[in-house]
């Protein structure tokens, strides 16, 4: 009876698409709606023609440049920077051939900064950071280093040290993705490479990296677009400070939305950020498409 | 895979090797743990290593009602979170793995394409909408914001468990008169308990662990959740590390204790993701 499935098939789904739509297709266009249309300050909010004034208000910010390109640093380092030691850690445990149990500890081990509360993490790093309490500098205290080690507080430090915090947070995710994607390689590959003498790091450069690569692209893709758009770490670790030094996209809508109050133009903000996102996923579909 | 046979003497070397890495890259939170040992007359600058160590902080933070209530105001929200999003992802994700429907390819792309949608855009409308309907500073659209950012990872994790059962069984149970709800809660549920199990944890974890919405809904100090509670105590000026470092601990440890023993039931599903595209 096809009818009858189709049907049935429908109406499980329907209480997650009503939801879906009541909590994230209507407030996606409440959105734009607030973006051209609204003007002012909180509770005086007004609703004029639509027009585009908004965004050449934000256009037009002087920390527009510095705060998109802080933002780029951010999410495009801390990408990189994913991507490359989770491979190298996905790497290291998928061919040494070690006692699996020790490897799969090993792995645990690794996911651990992943599973700790972003918050705590980010308290974690003000603390080991901070240049009274914090151990690094106690240690170079300890040495007669005559340096005030305080990253957090410094505009030239503060940016990089947020990034690599993010780093250190997220790799364990991406080693495991990769892993995964490792694991799923066909062992018969290499052992034919073996035979026509391939040496390892022509297997790693011509069977590993091209086997992975869509995984890779889309990883990185994902991962660009969530970091840009990633409030908690910063918001906690320096508030965008010093200065604005570390301030990203989506601390500067916070910080228009609720410390201003001015939600159309957050929402702006937050709009250029989105379609950013959505170019950079569409480049990246593109070239796996190509494939 | 690449290598197959090392000496004996570089295996040592790779063993010890690869332990000395793990530990150094989870030593910032070894030295936390050590740190809420220390006594709180003791000052920080001191030394790296605590003089001599106590439990007392342990006992004074499980005594704090600061503490307690944001605690508890976290796992209502996490629990009642995780609930709705099973309760919402277990039929949409038994849908996807057993039934080809039209539109099913592009509601599937559309669950990707939902967790791009930047947070704080969301923060910002929820939060009008929550003040217009007067539910400012409660944890309902908390409740609801965390089902919501959860709920595609719900449905794509449950279809995957869902796949992983024969049809033969829900089949044979229909054949004996079951609808196919019934044969979904009477046959499918308990045997996918595991699955189903994980997945809650897990949007448990994500739920406790967010900050972004429980400090845009939440004004009201006793109604802050644990992540905000905690940031909101690393900001004062005077940090009151005896009591902060401890509650970390406690909020966070048992957390990393359960996702260990979740992990393999929810990596296939975060992986689909990735290599499905």
């Amino acid at each position: 009876m096809p009818r009858l499935r189709i049907s049935s098939a429908y109406w499980f789904i329907l209480p997650a698409m009503f939801f879906f739509t009541l909590l994230a297709i209507y407030p996606s266009f409440f959105v734009l709606f607030l973006s051209f249309f609204a003007h002012g300050k909180g509770a005086n909010i007004s609703v004029a023609l639509p027009n585009l004034s908004n965004f050449i208000a934000v256009w037009k910010d002087p920390n527009f440049g510095k705060i998109l390109s802080q933002t780029l640093f951010y999410a495009g380092g801390a990408t990189i920077l994913h991507i490359l030691l989770g491979f190298t850690f996905a790497l290291l445990l998928n061919i040494l051939p070690l006692n699996p149990f020790f490897i799969r500890t090993m792995r645990t081990v690794f996911l651990i900064p992943w599973a700790i509360t972003p918050t705590v993490v980010a308290i974690l790093f003000r603390l080991i950071l901070h240049p009274q309490v914090g151990p690094i500098a106690i240690f170079l205290k300890s040495m007669g280093s005559p340096i005030m080690f305080g990253p957090l507080g410094q505009p030239a430090y503060a940016l990089l040290s947020v990034t690599l915090t993010n780093v250190w947070m997220f790799t364990p995710f991406y080693m495991l993705m990769i892993l995964s994607a490792l694991q799923a390689i066909d062992p018969g590959l290499y052992e034919a490479a073996v035979v026509d003498g391939a040496s390892g790091s022509q297997q790693v450069f011509f069977i590993t990296i091209p086997m992975i690569r869509n995984t890779l692209l889309t990883l990185g893709m994902f991962d660009f677009v969530s970091t840009a758009a990633y409030f908690d770490l910063t918001w906690i670790m320096t508030q965008g400070g010093p200065v604005r030094t570390s301030e990203i996209v989506p601390t500067w809508v916070y910080r228009t939305a609720f410390q201003s109050f001015e939600f159309g133009k957050a929402s702006a903000i937050g709009l250029i950020l989105f379609l950013i996102s959505v170019t950079v996923s569409i480049i990246v579909l593109r070239a796996l498409d190509k494939e | 895979m690449l290598i197959s046979r090392i000496p004996g003497w570089l295996k040592v070397v790779c063993y010890c090797g690869l332990s000395l890495l793990a530990v150094i890259y989870i030593s910032p939170y070894l030295w936390m743990i050590m740190s809420s040992f220390r006594p709180s007359t003791e000052p920080f600058a001191l030394r790296i290593i605590p003089r001599s160590w106590t439990i007392m902080n342990y006992i004074n933070t499980l005594q704090d009602k600061e503490f307690l209530t944001s605690a508890f105001n976290s796992f209502k929200v996490a629990s009642i979170s995780a609930s709705l999003a099973l309760l919402l992802g277990i039929p949409a994700g038994y849908s996807f793995a057993r039934f080809r429907f039209s539109g099913r390819d592009l509601m599937m792309s559309f669950l990707m394409v939902v967790p791009t949608f930047p947070g704080i855009l969301l923060a910002i409308t929820l939060f009008v909408m929550a003040v217009k309907l007067g539910l400012y500073d409660t944890h309902y659209p908390l409740i609801l914001a965390n089902t919501l950012i959860n709920l595609p990872f719900t449905i794509w994790n449950l279809r995957t468990v869902f796949e992983a059962t024969t049809r033969e069984i829900e089949e044979s149970a229909m054949v004996e008169g079951c609808s196919r709800l019934l044969a979904l809660i009477k046959v499918v549920l308990p045997i996918t308990l595991p699955g189903l199990a994980s997945t809650f944890a897990f949007v448990y974890i994500l739920s406790w662990n967010e900050y972004l919405f429980a400090t845009t809904f939440i004004s009201t100090g006793e109604k802050r959740l644990i992540t905000t509670t905690m940031a909101a105590a690393i900001g004062q000026f005077n940090v009151n590390y005896a009591k902060l470092i401890p509650a970390a601990i406690l909020s966070t440890l048992p957390l990393i204790v359960l996702f260990m023993l979740i992990q393999r039931y929810i990596i296939k599903g975060l992986a689909m993701g990735s290599t499905k595209g």
